[in-house]
C-alpha cells in the first residue's frame, strides 16, 4: 500500500467529521500533500488554503523553535489547528468555531504520530 | 496511442503514458533527477527496438554512460554501438535552437517513432525574450514531428517561474511534469506533480517518488488514485435527478462516467441542476 494510501486512509476519518471543514498535511514548502474538503466548503475554503501556503514555513519555525505542540488561530466562524508531523510536515484543521477540538486532539495527536513514523525514513 | 514513461508507477497517473509525437517537459531545480528521468524513458524505447537521440549540454557521451552505469544499466553502452542510440554533446555557447547541427542531428537519428531528449533545454533558451515564443514553438513543431520528446528545464532555486525562459516551454509542451526536492531527507523529500497533460486525464496531486539503484526512478501513488476512482452509474442519477439529457451532453456525461475520476458524481450533479 502506497504512502499516499495509508495517509488519506489515517485521516479519512477526521475529515468525516461533522465539524471539521477541511484536513490537509502540508509540506514545509507550503505544498499540500494530502487534501480533503468538505464539498458545500471548498469555495468559502479557497483562500484560506491559498494563506495557509503562504505561512506553513513561518508556523512551522514558531512550532519548532518554541517546541509547541499545535498552533492555532481564529478566522470569524473558522478555527484553524495545526498539529507539527514531522521536520517537513504540518497537520491542518479547519473546524468551525464552536466544534469542540479537545475531543479530537487525542486522535490528532496519535495520527500525527503515525504519519511520522510513516514519513521519517 | 501512448508511449510508455519508463518511470516506475508514472503510466497510471499519466492515464496510460504520454502521448505519442508530443514534448514533455521535465521541470526540476538540481538534484531531482531530470537525467534519470531522461535515461530511463529513453531505455525503455530501446528496450523495445526503438531508437533514441540523446542530446546533453553537460554530458559528452561517456559522461551519459557513466551516469546509466551507475544505475545499473550496462546494455546502454550496446545501444550506442549499435546506434540506435545516438549522444552528442553541445556547447551552449555555439548554439542557438536554430541552429542546424543541433537540428540535424535529431533528424539524423529520427524516424519520426524515435524518442527523442534534450537534457538541458535551459541553455538554449537561457536568454530568451516573450517575443521568441514562435521560434520556440516551431522547434517543437519540428521536434513534434520526429518523435516523442522529453526535454529538462532547469527550475531555478529562488522559485521563479516568471522568467519566459522558463513560461514559454512550459506553455508550449504538451506535457508538463515538476519534480521538487527539499532536502530534508523524509518520504515526501522527492515529489512529482502533473503540471498538464494536453489532450489526456491525468492524476492530481503531489506523489512522491524515489531513486534506486537498478530501476531508477520509482513514483508512488497509483492504488491511491484507483481506491479514489468512482463507479457512477448515468442513466440511475438522470433519473434520480428527473432532468431531459439532450444526446449531445448524454454522450459527453457518459464517456466522463466511463473515466471513473474522484469527483465525477458531484461534476455531473451540476450540470444537471443547471438544465432543471
Amino acid at each position: 500500500m502506497s504512502l499516499l494510501l495509508r495517509i488519506s486512509e489515517l485521516l479519512e476519518p477526521f475529515s468525516s467529521d461533522p465539524g471539521i471543514y477541511m484536513v490537509v498535511l502540508h509540506r514545509i514548502d507550503g505544498v499540500p500533500i494530502y487534501v480533503k474538503a468538505k464539498r458545500d466548503k471548498k469555495v468559502k475554503l479557497t483562500t484560506l488554503l491559498y494563506w495557509l501556503e503562504g505561512q506553513i514555513k513561518e508556523v512551522l519555525y514558531y512550532i519548532f523553535t518554541r517546541n509547541l505542540s499545535e498552533a492555532s488561530f481564529k478566522f470569524q466562524d473558522m478555527i484553524v489547528r495545526m498539529y507539527p508531523v514531522s521536520k517537513t510536515l504540518v497537520l491542518s484543521i479547519i473546524a468551525r468555531d464552536e466544534t469542540p477540538l479537545y475531543k479530537l486532539d487525542l486522535d490528532l495527536e496519535s495520527a500525527c504520530r503515525e504519519i511520522n513514523n510513516l514519513v521519517v525514513v | 496511442m501512448r508511449v510508455e514513461t519508463g518511470v516506475f508507477g508514472l503510466d497510471s497517473l499519466l492515464g496510460g503514458g504520454l502521448r505519442k509525437n508530443t514534448v514533455t517537459v521535465i521541470l526540476g531545480s538540481t538534484g531531482t533527477g531530470k537525467t534519470i528521468f531522461t535515461l530511463q524513458f529513453l531505455m525503455k524505447g530501446l528496450e523495445k527496438g526503438e531508437n533514441g537521440v540523446y542530446v546533453s549540454f553537460d554530458m559528452d557521451e561517456k559522461g551519459v554512460l557513466d551516469t546509466a552505469l551507475s544505475l545499473g544499466w550496462e546494455e546502454v553502452k550496446d545501444y550506442i554501438e549499435e546506434e540506435r542510440l545516438k549522444v552528442r554533446r553541445f556547447f551552449a555557447e555555439n548554439v542557438s535552437y536554430l541552429n542546424n547541427e543541433l537540428m540535424s542531428f535529431i533528424m539524423s537519428g529520427s524516424d519520426g517513432n524515435s524518442r527523442i531528449v534534450i537534457d538541458s533545454f535551459t541553455p538554449l533558451v537561457s536568454s530568451l525574450s516573450y517575443e521568441m515564443r514562435n521560434d520556440v514553438n516551431w522547434f517543437f513543431y519540428k521536434l513534434r514531428s520526429l518523435g516523442t520528446t522529453v526535454i529538462t528545464l532547469e527550475e531555478p532555486l529562488s522559485g521563479n517561474l516568471d522568467e519566459p525562459s522558463v513560461t514559454i516551454p512550459l506553455f508550449l509542451g504538451d506535457t508538463v511534469l515538476q519534480l521538487k526536492n527539499i532536502g530534508y531527507g523524509e518520504a515526501f523529500n522527492r515529489t512529482l506533480r502533473i503540471i498538464k497533460h494536453r489532450g489526456s486525464w491525468h492524476a492530481e496531486g503531489v506523489f512522491p517518488y524515489r531513486i534506486l539503484d537498478g530501476v531508477g526512478i520509482v513514483v508512488e501513488g497509483v492504488d491511491y488514485i484507483e481506491v479514489r476512482r468512482e463507479k457512477v452509474d448515468i442513466d440511475s442519477l438522470i433519473r434520480k435527478m428527473g432532468v431531459k439529457v439532450p444526446q449531445d451532453l448524454y454522450k459527453k456525461l457518459k464517456k466522463m462516467c466511463d473515466a471513473g475520476v474522484a469527483g465525477t458524481e458531484e461534476a455531473i450533479k451540476t450540470i444537471l441542476r443547471s438544465l432543471k
